[in-house]
């Protein structure tokens, strides 16, 4: 196989070439170290790169007998990921050298399924921001238009794949860190429900909202992922015991009768015309493979977003309240800003916020699963905002640019729920617009099954950045 | 939330903030509190953030 025609393949299936030999695990390595060396000035998704320790590890794979259902597949993650004794930044210039104290249950279970872990990618210091800005690094690229912001704080792991410079990557999700980067950069992604998947080993930011998730190049390489990485672990009280269905198989199960919802109030206001074309030329690709389309009624999520910020900041200054003291000057201003604004919250405050949660739950699932299965939105109604617009201080202004920006995401976050992303179109000046499918809490594989069949019948996931 | 009230929960934690985050954090919080004030009032004495763990599993397929 030709390196063009190595990079174009997903996960899925470039493990099957390498299984049965029509390539091999060094060919896939040589092929995306290559191209990530060519995306690099101008996209700057990669922290590092360890060139020969991947290609050590592929030469390793093509010897041994396939390991798993990712054997000798190239994969690079977000910075946040540990592994131990090598430093993860966490796209911080406090963390730049600490050595990590164990390896992440993640990575455990990806090595372990045969992938090869070949860098760390770029991402918004500590997780903290929806831009993907990263200043102490240098911001990432969207390949689609450097102008524009790429989304974070997944920033690097989503303008990798756009860029055929990776074929899979973790990211992480506390307001919308997997769904906005792969909205705005066209990649496919899953945020699992929460406590789905181990957070064992990944730098926290938010205890109670964090999730840790693949963005891919198709739904089924996400379904594969969650697959590898779901299920309880020892290391991470909070990961839910319950047994990980088998996503894959009932990807090809039809998905006629499902029932989806588009919702009549919130996810539509300020929606942009070729966001809202897009949208509803998807709901009729569905309507085509036999899903019935139903108008629901969505709570007002205004609550649930101010709740999930209060949670997430509170719990973010907590973490960071030594650093903030002592090591002030090493943090970019406007996440130093956010996190400052945490140690003003009253425990009142943060204790409501999280005693209303399963109110809130309860509200959306009684409104909107007792008549559909899932529900169809944007991810961002808005257009990808430039790194221009974008790059502020921390005031009041640049909090309300942000919620702007994960107005559709931190509802999902507050609620915990599975959220599948895919590519559904462009925008007349030729950015992605991503639709987000969500799913009862630990019903990925429905929402999954949706998303497979709508790749099946269209090809925007297929599309490539001119770079 | 008024700025001086910000500055001083802020420095409680011995930490010195500009006073471009002072106004803005006070502004910010003002406006989460005022968001949810109902919703929080409106939460019965039993309500407890556990409450959520057992919603997701009731309402897990």
């Amino acid at each position: 196989m030709s390196r063009d025609e190595i990079l174009a393949l997903s996960c899925t299936q470039l493990a099957a070439a390498i299984r049965e030999r029509r390539t091999s695990a060094v060919a896939a390595m040589e092929a995306v170290l290559e191209r990530a060396r060519e995306v690099q000035p101008k996209l700057n998704c990669f922290l590092r790169i360890d060139e020969a320790q991947a290609l050590e590890a592929a030469r390793r794979a093509d010897r041994q007998p396939a390991r798993g259902p990712l054997h000798g597949v190239p994969m690079a993650h977000k910075d946040m990921y540990y592994r131990e004794g090598v430093a993860s930044s966490c796209g911080s210039k406090i963390l730049r050298e600490r050595p990590a104290p164990s390896t992440a249950t993640v990575l455990e279970r990806l090595d372990a399924a045969g992938a090869i872990q070949f860098g760390v990618l770029n991402m918004t210091e500590f997780a903290l921001g929806p831009t993907g800005h990263n200043w102490h690094y240098g911001h990432c690229r969207n390949p689609w238009n450097p102008e524009r912001i790429t989304g974070g704080s997944s920033s690097g792991t989503a303008a990798s794949i756009a860029a055929r410079a990776n074929f899979a990557g973790l990211g992480s999700d506390t307001g919308g860190s997997i769904r906005l980067p792969a909205a705005l950069c066209g990649t496919s992604a899953i945020k699992p429900t929460y406590a789905r998947v181990s957070r064992a080993g990944a730098m926290p930011l938010s205890h109670s909202l964090d999730t840790v998730g693949p963005l891919t190049r198709t739904v089924e390489d996400a379904a594969l992922i969650v697959q590898l990485i779901a299920g309880p672990d020892h290391r991470d009280p909070t990961c839910d015991s319950k047994a990980v269905p088998n996503y894959v198989s009932g990807l090809d199960v039809s998905v006629a009768g499902i029932r989806i919802g588009r919702p009549r109030q919130h996810f539509y206001d300020e929606c942009e015309p070729d966001v809202a074309r897009a949208m509803e030329a998807s709901l009729e690709v569905f309507s085509r493979l036999g899903a019935q389309i139903v108008e629901v009624d969505v709570p007002d999520f205004a609550a649930y977003s101010a709740a999930a910020v209060l949670i997430s900041t509170a719990e973010a200054a907590t973490l960071h309240r030594e650093w903030l003291r002592k090591r002030a000057a090493d943090y970019s201003d406007q996440v130093r800003g956010r996190l400052l604004q945490g140690l003003a919250i009253p425990a009142t405050a943060y204790i409501d916020a999280l005693r209303m949660r399963g109110a809130a739950l309860a509200e959306f699932c009684a409104q909107v699963f007792s008549k559909v299965d899932l529900l169809h939105a944007p991810v961002l109604g808005i257009p990808a905002p430039t790194i221009a617009e974008t790059e502020l201080g921390w005031s009041e202004r640049t909090a309300a640019v942000l919620a702007r920006i994960t107005r559709l995401t931190r509802p999902g976050s507050y609620l915990g729920l599975p959220t599948v992303c895919a590519s559904a179109g462009f925008t007349a000046d030729g950015m992605p617009i991503g639709l987000q499918l969500v799913g009862r809490p630990f019903d990925e594989a429905t929402a999954l099954r949706a998303g497979h069949a709508f790749q099946g019948a269209t090809e925007w996931h297929l599309r490539q950045p001119a770079l | 939330m008024n700025p001086t009230l910000a500055k001083t929960l802020i420095e409680e934690h011995g930490v010195q903030p500009s006073p471009t985050h002072v106004e803005a954090t006070a502004n910010i919080l003002t406006s989460l509190f005022k968001t949810t004030a109902q919703p929080f009032a409106r939460l019965p004495l039993e309500a407890e953030p556990a409450g959520y763990l057992a919603e997701q599993r009731r309402e897990a397929p």
